[in-house]
């Protein structure tokens, strides 16, 4: 496992095809929204506006304000432009920097992903560690329907039904809404349901990989050594196979991390977090190219960066790979 | 399937194929089950009215929120309208949005992965880098992005599934094609002499079907899903169109006086896509002998 074994070359190529795949999102993401009918600035002024005196003027004064009466690729410069300096523009609607925006609606999502994954990945490799221990047994099917339940559920509707039973009829946790952590009672209350339909999913997900890789471990000679050898069947299962397993988990979570946003961005909405997901939504149907654009860059290069360090650190963990 | 073909006598062949799809086995009780299952579902895509007498549609101010009764299954809507029959009427869209979707994410992947499977070298690079950039990109962004452009509608998901599923049929088709090239009979099919597309249709497309065919069911239960989610964004199909997702949506407004709305759709949903991914299950274990039983 030297730090050289990677290879700076590989480093060197996968970068560059990140900010190729980067450069190809930014134009699609900035042509998607030009290309089709509805002007940004018509939509601001509203549909009474058409019509009465002086709209015209008012069209290109906004214009012109927006940045929308120069050429395309001028305008795409310029965009490409303000991201390197840190600057995504400001939004088309309140005319608020869309780099604030994004911070204020990163956080509900950050914590959400965040404390998900912390409590979703020892939860599902004891899961899975479990039910291939007992293999075969009731534990073992019991736990395998169920993580085969957690695959045809729709997650968000899981977070319905925790509003209902939680929020609604009992009225234990709060059923919408987000506390920032400066309020750490409220915080937790209202992070518990949201965290709850996340880690569900990411359990459904992730044991099924845990099992079969601990199956295949258990079978494995070195285990077999390290039983035969006397070690302690706790020791083998946790020292040997579950540096195993957490790679395979490492890789997975990396694969799964698109779909993970997805559903991150559902179950905001479920429970009103006022995340990443529901800005994006505000700006798609107000036609906020500024802030559209943002969002998307945002999540496309966190999307990149988590896959990328997932599948570096899965290869620096595993010597096999290396 | 039963075409004619030269290299085997037609009856032995179609004996291999009901035999890969588990046809020629007697059914087990599970299996049963889930055909029927099938059937009930098609029957409620193809002939909704034999469910129920009522309009998904029509207006009962009379019955406006209604718990359930005997004339409403599952109680009414704030319309009125009947909760049980909408379920009911909406699978048809739902079931037209999945396959469509499936169908056109095919129609693009098999052709692209044969294509990157037998050329490799440039073409199969460039196919490398397609996939996984859009496999990185989250389907529900990608889908906002398209319906900000082109608006919500049934065709705009199944455009969206269709995009967004292709690049997985592709990668299975790319594998299974590179895994075929250098068996035996294709070698020796190319050492005969055999024109390419002879080979391709006969040879390799023949022989990755199964393995092909287990994606099916798995990507139409994920069609299902992201459709609901996208319904319930307000990103999916419009009203009046009915599926389980737009109900899902329909049903946010009455968690306090009907929650049993949103626990029905989302419970059909549920059902449905596991029958998918148990019917997906199925078809992978009758075509692989050692799981077989």
């Amino acid at each position: 496992m030297k730090a050289t074994s990677l290879g700076a070359t590989q480093i060197g190529i996968r970068l560059a095809r990140t900010v190729g795949v980067l450069l190809v999102v930014s134009i699609l993401v900035f042509m998607a929204l030009r290309l089709t009918p509805g002007d940004p600035a018509a939509l601001l002024l509203g549909p009474d506006a058409a019509g009465q005196p002086g709209y015209k003027a008012e069209l290109a004064r906004l214009h012109q304000q927006m940045g929308l009466n120069r050429p395309l690729p001028v305008q795409y410069l310029l965009w490409l432009r303000g991201i390197l300096s840190g600057n995504l523009g400001k939004s088309n609607q309140n005319g608020a920097p869309v780099v604030h925006l994004l911070a204020q609606a990163a956080t509900p999502t950050t914590w959400l992903l965040v404390l998900s994954l912390i409590i979703a990945v020892p939860l599902s490799v004891l899961i899975g560690t479990i039910a291939a221990h007992r293999r075969s047994g009731p534990v073992d099917r019991l736990i395998r329907a169920l993580a085969a339940l957690g695959l045809a559920t729709p997650t968000f509707w899981l977070g319905i039904l925790l509003v209902i039973v939680f929020g609604v009829e009992l009225h234990l946790l709060p059923a919408t809404g987000f506390v920032p952590p400066s309020d750490p009672g409220g915080f937790v209350r209202s992070m518990i349901l949201p965290v709850a339909t996340v880690v569900a999913y990411l359990v459904g997900v992730l044991t099924r990989y845990v099992y079969v890789e601990m199956c295949e471990i258990f079978g494995q000679d070195y285990v077999r050594t390290a039983r035969a050898m006397g070690i302690a069947e706790r020791a083998v299962q946790f020292r040997y196979a579950l540096r195993n397993a957490l790679i395979t988990l490492i890789t997975i979570v990396g694969v799964q991390f698109a779909a993970l946003i997805s559903g991150a961005i559902l179950v905001e909405q479920v429970f009103g977090l006022g995340g990443i997901g529901q800005l994006m939504l505000q700006g798609v149907v107000q036609k906020d190219y500024p802030l559209v654009q943002g969002g998307v860059l945002l999540i496309t290069v966190v999307v990149i960066v988590v896959t990328t360090l997932a599948d570096l650190l899965s290869r620096w963990a595993d010597p096999r790979q290396a | 399937m039963t075409e004619r073909v030269h290299d085997g006598s037609p009856g032995i062949r179609t004996a291999v194929i009901t035999s890969r799809l588990g046809l020629s086995r007697l059914p087990s009780p599970a299996r049963c089950v889930v055909i029927v299952i099938w059937l009930l579902v098609a029957l409620a895509a193809i002939y909704p009215r034999a469910y129920t007498s009522l309009n998904p549609y029509a207006i009962d101010p009379s019955a406006i929120l209604a718990g359930p009764s005997s004339r409403h299954l599952l109680g009414t809507d704030e319309a009125g309208a009947d909760i049980f029959t909408r379920i009911i009427y909406g699978t048809r869209l739902d079931a037209e949005i999945c396959l469509f979707g499936v169908a056109i994410a095919y129609a693009i992947g098999v052709p692209l992965g044969l294509l990157a499977g037998l050329r490799r070298g440039v073409v199969n690079e460039i196919m490398t880098s397609l996939t996984g950039g859009i496999l990185a990109f989250p389907i529900v962004l990608f889908a906002l992005l398209v319906v900000g452009s082109f608006g919500a509608s049934a065709g705009t998901l199944i455009a969206i599934f269709g995009f967004a599923f292709f690049p997985q049929v592709l990668l299975m088709t790319r594998a299974q094609t590179m895994a075929v090239y250098s068996r035996g009979y294709v070698l020796s099919a190319r050492a005969a002499g055999l024109t390419n597309r002879r080979i391709i249709f006969v040879h390799i497309l023949h022989n990755i079907m199964g393995p092909l065919l287990v994606l099916v069911p798995q990507l139409m239960a994920t069609a299902l899903l992201a459709e609901a989610g996208l319904s319930y964004l307000g990103v999916g199909v419009q009203p009046p169109s009915i599926t389980w997702g737009a109900l899902l949506l329909d049903s946010s407004n009455y968690y306090h006086s009907d929650p049993l709305y949103a626990i029905t759709a989302g419970l059909v949903i549920t059902i449905v896509a596991a029958l998918l991914l148990i019917t997906g299950d199925m078809i992978s274990e009758s075509m692989d002998p050692l799981r077989r039983r």
